[in-house]
């Protein structure tokens, strides 16, 4: 099954839809190293064509923090990508724009590459978000969070390594906002010019690899769909589901 | 003071005069005049550099006393008004003797009154800042404000005294034995629905009544809703009342708290609100062809609203999607197909189709044959565009064909563009943002741009919301947005998926709420095609809610489509009497008139008018309450205020009972000490300006006559 799903990821073939798409890639571009793995963005909107509904942008957007139009051009893009590996540094006005982006119905996912337990990025981005939203505390996913069946029913958090065996997230109008991972699941979708995976995955081999990849499908799908997953005409077959299945 | 100023340079000029006149008598007349002149113009000009400025202390000066007196409605609580007007007849004499005194007497304003007259007590609020500021502002240089209030002022703002060295003593009534109970808040929504519990919380306010049992009841003109008894503490105490409002429509009630024995007040034991009951939960069924932003922002709006019942379905995944996962491992539920188009849906209020094309699933057209069946029965319909939308989606010759208030056509385009939607009319009821129509008007004329629409043509008798501002479709502009009744059903469209972009894009925006319209937006349309709302060809709005007695308010008549036809409002006044009311044109849409609510009671407007025999009216009933009621609520000498106010002025409170004129001047002049004196600033006297010209002017005459 998995070689399956790798071998189709390689094969598939794009038609431009850009002007009807629902998904676009949307990443922040800010001082340091804002793109660790640069072309991931391509195989994850591959496979998003291929086995989900969604109608996805091929072209990846970019979005540059110091740019005068930051603000108008977050304001066309409900979804947004932050990726680093070092200290992350934003000015007040750029914090105030997150805040609004946010507060007006916004999603943010942040990813720590690093791989450190105490690292400049995650003490960065921390405090980054006291300062975007100073009323609201991080929280953390537990087993039934929406993230972790939006799409994929998946029971564990996981990514390169598993740092945490968790998200945080920060809650606003009922919806997760700002979504935060440490585990580098970004980094198991990088693959080299011949199509084999530069990053091996710890502990988990390549199982670990698939779920991570399923939990990332999983947050792009929660962008477009909210907490669709927690109502309650899901539950009965989703308990069936979880219920039925072979770990 | 200014007397003063002119006095003093009015000698000196004259002394100089006089110099020079002494001078001219001399013999060296040209070099002594010379000398003389040009060392008085060093000097001024020495003055005027260096600011030159000067202090007189007035210790002795007789004070300047006001005597303010709040006879707003709580000052007839405990005798309060008629202890200051014993007080006043009783210390007359003694306080004139004293001090230069004025006596002023405030509520929402000051008023001057004259010496010894009788305090009545009007039933308005108070406002002490405004009353304070206004005094201080007519009369500069008073000394002392002898403040007789309670302090129940409900804006509770300190009057702004920079710039003066008045000085406020306010009197304390000494209630040590102060006992009320007393309505303070009601905190509820003012809609509710009908067969479903309704809950309000009420706010009492204690005071002397401490581990006492009282009742409380809820209650409507006709019988007693809910009833609790609570045990109540010093200070605030909140009850939870319950009741399951039976009819629909617009009611009053009422909340009352039991009598006790001792209480100040009974007046603020009730209080009033009101209700607006509509039926039960909106149920809609939201159906949307794939994921989407549209989805994710419609939905969120949708599950955080309290009235609304939603139950979604997200197709997922298509049939030519790879399956790369076991079934078990993915949370999709298969698409119910027969269960929502033939077995549940009249249990719903509402279908909403979102970019959902039937044919992908195979749904069968009897089943689209349903949905024109549950809609013409009365049921609410909605289809948002996209590409699997109208008749892109299939819809054509189809049974929905015939629901959808727009034409459509079997080449349908999908048009990839950003585009600003042109308002087809600003008093349309599903546009309704704001009460007020300027504001609504405004932030409709600056509504952010939409993202691509599926070209659909107008339909006769359709309403038309947004046209696109230039694309056509034979004679008319291809509108965005329509809707219409068909049969007993509702139908609303809109062509661009992409209404989120209102809500995001109110990030951009510093002057306008558009998180806001687009959660109106959408609320009108999902009440309106849930069937809660009625859209009318003729509406009466007023310019305030909860109108109190003395208010002069707008009443506006709005009317659906341009009419040449003068609609009529009438108005039946609380004694039951009905006059028609003067209404002015404003334009072929808009009337309006102006009305003083005098009394307090119940006041039926209706507003109506005939087309082609059809007469089109709207009623509405309004309540109007005492003003005071505010005022009452808190009855309690408002200590705090009374202290905060003689603090910042370098005051004190004085007792009621140990009131003496002359210790507060005492204490006025000791605190004030050297501080408490003119100041004159020589260098901002224009006479300073004059006698340096005059000088100059004599020095140059001089020395042109002894050349």
């Amino acid at each position: 099954m998995k070689k399956l799903f790798y071998i189709i990821l390689i094969e598939i073939f794009f038609i431009s839809n850009a002007y009807m798409s629902n998904f676009k890639w949307v990443q922040l571009k800010y001082e340091g190293n804002w793109d660790p793995v640069p072309n991931v963005y391509i195989d994850v909107i591959n496979i998003l064509t291929l086995t989900t509904s969604i109608t996805c942008e091929t072209e990846r957007v970019i979005i540059d923090i110091s740019s005068p139009k930051f603000a108008f051009e977050l304001s066309q893009s409900p979804f947004i990508i932050i990726l680093g590996n070092n200290e992350i540094n934003l000015t007040k006005e750029q914090i105030n724009v997150l805040r609004s982006y946010v507060i007006n119905g916004g999603t943010i996912f942040v990813e720590d590459v690093s791989e450190l337990r105490y690292s400049k990025f995650d003490t960065s981005i921390k405090k980054l978000f006291k300062e975007i939203f100073p009323e609201y505390k991080l929280k953390k996913t537990a087993s039934d969070n929406v993230l972790m069946k939006s799409f994929y029913l998946l029971t564990q958090v996981t990514g390169r390594i598993i740092l945490n065996d968790y998200l945080e997230y920060i809650e606003y109008e009922n919806r997760p906002v700002i979504i935060y991972s440490r585990n580098n699941m970004i980094s198991c979708w990088a693959r080299d010019r011949f199509g084999k995976f530069l990053y091996e995955c710890l502990p988990g081999a390549e199982q670990q690899r698939f779920n991570s990849q399923k939990l990332f499908l999983n947050i792009i799908m929660y962008s477009l769909c909210g907490t669709y997953k927690s109502d309650q005409v899901h539950q009965p077959y989703i308990d069936q589901r979880l219920k039925l299945r072979k770990w | 003071m200014v007397d003063v100023k002119i006095n003093l340079i009015v000698i000196i000029f004259l002394c100089l005069l006089l110099i020079t006149y002494f001078f001219y008598l001399l013999k060296n007349k040209k070099l002594y005049i010379s000398i003389f002149f040009r060392t008085i113009l060093f000097l001024i000009l020495i003055i005027l550099m260096l600011k030159v400025s000067y202090k007189v202390l007035t210790i002795n000066k007789k004070f300047d006393v006001i005597f303010l007196i709040d006879n707003s409605y709580s000052m007839t609580f405990n005798q309060r008004l008629s202890k200051v007007n014993t007080f006043l007849e009783k210390n007359f004499k003694q306080i004139e003797k004293k001090a230069n005194v004025k006596y002023f007497v405030f509520n929402d304003d000051a008023q001057k009154i004259e010496k010894n007259v009788k305090i009545e007590v009007t039933k308005k609020n108070t406002n002490i800042k405004k009353s304070i500021e206004n005094i201080l502002f007519q009369n500069k240089n008073v000394d002392v404000i002898i403040l007789f209030t309670d302090g129940n002022d409900i804006y509770e703002k300190y009057p702004d005294f920079t710039g003066y060295k008045t000085v406020v003593y306010p009197i304390n009534f000494n209630e040590n034995n102060f006992k009320d109970v007393a309505i303070k808040d009601l905190r509820y929504s003012t809609l509710g629905f009908k067969g479903t519990n309704y809950e309000l919380t009420c706010v009492i306010l204690n005071y002397g009544y401490d581990n006492k049992n009282i009742l409380v009841t809820i209650a409507d003109e006709k019988e007693v809703l809910d009833t609790k008894r609570i045990n109540l503490k010093s200070g605030k105490n909140e009850v939870k009342l319950n009741f399951v409002p039976k009819d629909v429509g617009k009611k009053r009630y009422y909340v009352k708290i039991e009598h006790l024995l001792g209480e100040v007040s009974y007046e603020n034991n009730k209080k009033y609100f009101e209700l607006e009951v509509i039926k039960d939960k909106i149920r809609i069924l939201y159906i949307c062809g794939e994921p989407s932003t549209e989805y994710y922002f419609l939905r969120s709006m949708l599950k955080n609203e309290p009235n609304f019942d939603l139950v979604s379905f997200v197709i997922l995944r298509n049939n030519d999607s790879q399956i790369i996962v076991p079934d078990e491992d993915l949370s999709l539920i298969p698409f119910p197909i027969h269960d929502i188009f033939v077995k549940e849906l009249n249990n719903y209020d509402l279908l909403l189709l979102e970019n959902f094309s039937y044919k992908k699933f195979s749904i069968p057209v009897q089943y689209l044959e349903n949905i024109k069946r549950y809609v013409s029965t009365g049921g609410g319909f909605i289809m948002i565009g996209g590409k699997n939308s109208f008749s892109l989606g299939g819809y054509k010759n189809t049974p929905i064909e015939d629901i959808l208030p727009v034409e459509i056509y079997e080449n349908e385009e999908f048009v990839k563009q950003d585009f600003v939607p042109k308002v087809n009319d600003y008093f349309d009821p599903l546009l309704k943002i704001y009460d007020n129509l300027k504001h609504n008007e405004s932030i409709l004329k600056n509504i952010p741009s939409l993202k691509n629409y599926n070209k659909v043509g107008y339909k006769q008798g359709s309403k038309v919301i947004f046209w696109h501002p230039v694309d056509k479709l034979g004679q008319n502009y291809v509108p965005i947005s329509s809707y219409w009744k068909f049969d007993k059903g509702r139908v609303f469209t809109i062509s661009s998926g992409n209404t989120w972009k209102w809500v995001l894009e109110n990030m951009l925006s510093k002057n306008y709420d558009f998180k806001n319209m687009y959660v109106q937006f959408w609320k009108n349309v999902i009440y309106w095609c849930g069937g809660i709302t009625e859209i009318k060809n003729i509406r009466i709005l007023f310019d305030k809610e909860n109108i109190v007695v003395d208010d002069n308010i707008k009443i506006r008549i709005v009317m659906s489509g341009k009419h040449t036809i003068e609609p009529e409002l009438y108005v039946t006044y609380p004694d039951l009497t009905k006059v028609r009311l003067n209404i002015k044109k404003i334009s072929l849409q808009e009337y309006v008139c102006e009305m003083n609510f005098m009394s307090k009671g119940r006041y039926a407007f209706t507003a109506f008018y005939n087309e082609n025999n059809v007469v089109y009216r709207d009623d509405k009933i309004v309540y109007v309450r005492e003003n005071i009621f505010d005022e009452i609520v808190n009855l309690k000498i408002n200590e705090d205020y009374l202290n905060k106010i003689a603090n910042i002025t370098g005051g004190m409170v004085i007792n009621y009972d140990n009131f003496e004129l002359e210790e507060i001047i005492d204490h006025t002049r000791k605190n004030k000490g050297k501080e408490y004196s003119l100041n004159y600033e020589i260098y901002n006297n224009f006479l300073v300006g004059i006698v340096f010209m005059l000088i100059f002017i004599s020095e140059i005459f001089f020395m042109r006559k002894f050349r």
